[in-house]
């Protein structure tokens, strides 16, 4: 069993990287890319959701403001890709920043409204900002994704590109779990006051959480804008960040592969139902309920035991 | 333990979905040479909000193919029709529209019904070499002279504004007009074109304001506004379904002026509004009681196979297929011969016009009928 486990991460490294050079048709390379981009959206949701118990329910604002930067410095400003990607990060992380300073006084359900209304605030400046976003038209000719001379112009390059940023990511991530900020994230997330009375400044951890995370999700949208060539606020919608939601909770919130595995599920499992037609929507509400039926914590669970300093259940106040 | 079983599932599911994707892998890459059937494929909103649409698209669609196959297809071959759902949705319209491209054995694309998910599929069909041609999306900005795979079956919003500012100022007489306009890239440029037009004819616009579209059902605001500026006309850049809802309302708040939408209230849906309806302006391209031989045909064999009436919709999808299937009638049965085949087209008749594509494969050839709804049913204005 042992040796399983030492050996699947590199088996599934292998099996991603020979997947575009066995499937040769491009539609199945698409639904590879979007697995890869909203594996990124979706990490960086369970960053917040997962480590620090930040429900955010506005996360596709921050995947639509990277979109949306990306798209226009590229089209509008005729900079180079890596100009709006990078921009697109670091604006997406700033507005996260400024967004999450006033807003993290708020704990519980109140922040998710909080967010939820931020995620709706920010598809209504998409739409209505026409002199910026071009309004409801969106922004059409988004030019390929390029690293400097070499331009990611098929869908074979393109998963190599948003596999290796997030195979980065992963392991940027698995890095930060297991350091002393990351147990910090979690010692907030099982219990605040306690991490408080510990001398942990509570509010800056959950800042530079949210910060982090909004930036991640900004560099998806980014990718997301550059392989669509064509964005507008439609998918930037309120549902859209219930959708990133429901990849961390069935993927599993507390694990590093959870919201890669439900963002996977999510992305490719109603493009392989497509042939059921009228009851493709049907067939997957299915799938997402019984997941959550059969595995609430998630397909990959795993909340560390040592952490848990809470009462055992049952023993609720 | 724990760690394994998670692993286990991991792999399970990679695997899992890798597999299926690799098997279906193999279908699409089937040759396209042989002498099988040809397929066709409409695209668009087939379930979700826009799927009465969708539903319109196939109809119309499969009347054409039919009739083709039935007069003996294409060198004995038969035409047969693959959907694809895009929930008018731009992300899932792209995600049809790759699958289409990838599959090599359509030929074609009939497809798809909004603007938005229209542009979201142009890139790939564009990339892909496949032609496409929308039966209704009429933004200005989605055809150009670069896009060599793209085609438009209906005309463009600048020209439906300017029939109608011509109906609203020239014809009707009305001197003062309101516009309110769903704010989507549709009904901003429905509504800027009919702005446009009206004021070069010498109207007065006493307010040019949108509302979101998302499914508010009230919409007294905006309707306070257009009582308050006191036009003779209120013109509605809306999908039916909304303008029904505004004429009511605004109706119910006492506002005494006439109304005027797009070919959008040419639907079965509009009518039922009853009493609230009456005497309202439109216009269309196409009108079922033309006094047109090819509509006559259209209208009866619709009728006579699906047994309801033909509408707008059904219409223009039934030409767009119409052309698509001259296409491969003249340039044979591959992308470039339909895509060659399709621009050449000189006047090629079909039930709402001749179809003949402009160096932006617009077909700007089509002639509109002003209509009024009197005692329930859609009449020509006299």
């Amino acid at each position: 069993m042992n040796a399983l486990r030492k050996y699947a991460l590199p088996l599934l490294v292998v099996l991603a990287l020979l997947f575009p050079l066995v499937v040769t048709n491009a539609y199945y390379q698409r639904i590879g890319v979007m697995s890869c981009i909203f594996a990124i959206v979706a990490s960086s949701l369970g960053l917040l959701v997962g480590q620090v118990k930040l429900v955010s329910a506005g996360h596709a604002a921050f995947f639509g403001i990277g979109a949306y930067t990306s798209a226009l410095l590229t089209t509008k400003a005729g900079m180079p890709f890596l100009v709006g990607f990078a921009v697109a990060i670091v604006l997406s992380g700033l507005v996260g920043f400024l967004f999450s300073v006033p807003v993290l006084r708020l704990k519980g359900h109140y922040l998710s409204m909080a967010t939820l209304a931020f995620g709706i605030v920010a598809q209504m400046v998409m739409l209505n900002w026409e002199g910026l976003t071009n309004g409801p038209n969106g922004v059409p000719g988004i030019p390929f994704a390029s690293l400097f001379a070499f331009e990611l112009n098929t869908d074979v390059r393109m998963f190599y590109f948003t596999f290796a940023l997030l195979a980065l990511l992963l392991w940027g991530l698995s890095r930060l779990y297991r350091s002393p900020v990351g147990l910090t994230f979690q010692l907030i997330r099982e219990d605040a006051v306690a991490a408080a009375t510990l001398g942990v400044n509570v509010t800056r951890y959950k800042v530079t959480a949210f910060t982090l995370s909004a930036g991640i999700a900004g560099l998806g949208g980014s990718l997301f804008a550059h392989y669509m060539a064509y964005i507008n606020y439609d998918t930037f919608y309120p549902l859209e960040s219930f959708m990133l939601l429901a990849m961390v909770v069935v993927g599993g919130m507390y694990s590093l592969f959870g919201p890669v595995l439900g963002a996977v599920l999510l992305t490719a499992v109603p493009e392989l139902l497509r042939g059921l037609a009228d009851y493709r929507m049907l067939i997957y509400g299915v799938v997402l309920v019984s997941v959550l039926l059969l595995r609430p914590q998630g397909i990959l669970s795993g909340r560390p035991k040592h952490l848990e300093l809470r009462p055992k259940e049952g023993a609720k106040r | 333990m724990r760690g394994s079983k998670r692993w286990g599932a991991v792999l399970a599911a990679v695997l899992g979905v890798s597999l299926v994707a690799a098997g279906c892998g193999g279908q699409g890459g089937g040759s396209a040479s042989g002498e099988g059937d040809i397929t066709i494929a409409v695209a668009g909103p087939m379930s979700g909000d826009g799927a009465e649409y969708g539903k319109a698209f196939k109809e119309g669609a499969e009347l054409a193919v039919s009739q083709f196959n039935d007069k003996g297809g294409y060198n004995g071959r038969k035409v047969k029709i693959v959907y694809g759902d895009d929930k008018n949705d731009p992300k899932e319209a792209a995600n049809v529209a790759q699958k289409l491209a990838s599959d090599k054995n359509v030929l074609a694309v009939i497809g798809h019904w909004s603007s938005t998910a229209t542009l979201a599929g142009i890139p790939i069909y564009e990339r892909n070499k496949v032609p496409m041609i929308t039966p209704t999306a009429s933004h200005p900005d989605l055809t150009s002279e670069s896009t060599k795979w793209i085609f438009r079956s209906s005309t463009t919003q600048d020209m439906e504004g300017k029939n109608l500012a011509d109906f609203a100022v020239n014809k009707l007489n009305k001197k003062k007009i309101a516009i309110l306009y769903i704010n989507t890239d549709w009904g901003k440029s429905n509504a800027s074109a009919f702005k446009k037009y009206a004021e070069q004819n010498g109207a007065q616009v006493t307010l040019y304001d949108s509302y979101p579209p998302s499914q508010s059902i009230d919409y007294s605001s905006a309707l306070t506004k257009v009582k308050g500026t006191n036009p003779d006309l209120l013109y509605l850049g809306s999908l039916y379904s909304e303008g029904l809802l505004l004429i009511k309302q605004a109706k119910d708040m006492g506002l005494k002026a006439d109304f005027m939408g797009a070919s959008t209230f040419d639907s079965e849906g509009f009518l039922k509004g009853g009493a609230a309806v009456e005497g309202v302006y439109l216009d269309s391209l196409f009108y079922p009681e033309a006094d047109n031989p090819r509509v006559k045909a259209f209208v009866a064999d619709f009728k006579a196979k699906y047994s309801h009436d033909a509408g707008y919709f059904n219409a223009l999808a039934h030409d767009s297929t119409l052309a698509v299937l001259e296409g491969i009638k003249q340039g044979g049965a591959t992308r470039q011969g339909i895509r060659d085949a399709m621009e050449k087209l000189n006047g090629f008749p079909v039930v709402t016009g001749d179809i003949k594509f402009d160096s932006k494969r617009d077909d700007t050839n089509k002639p509109y009928y002003n209509l009024v709804v009197k005692g329930g049913k859609f009449v020509p204005y006299q």
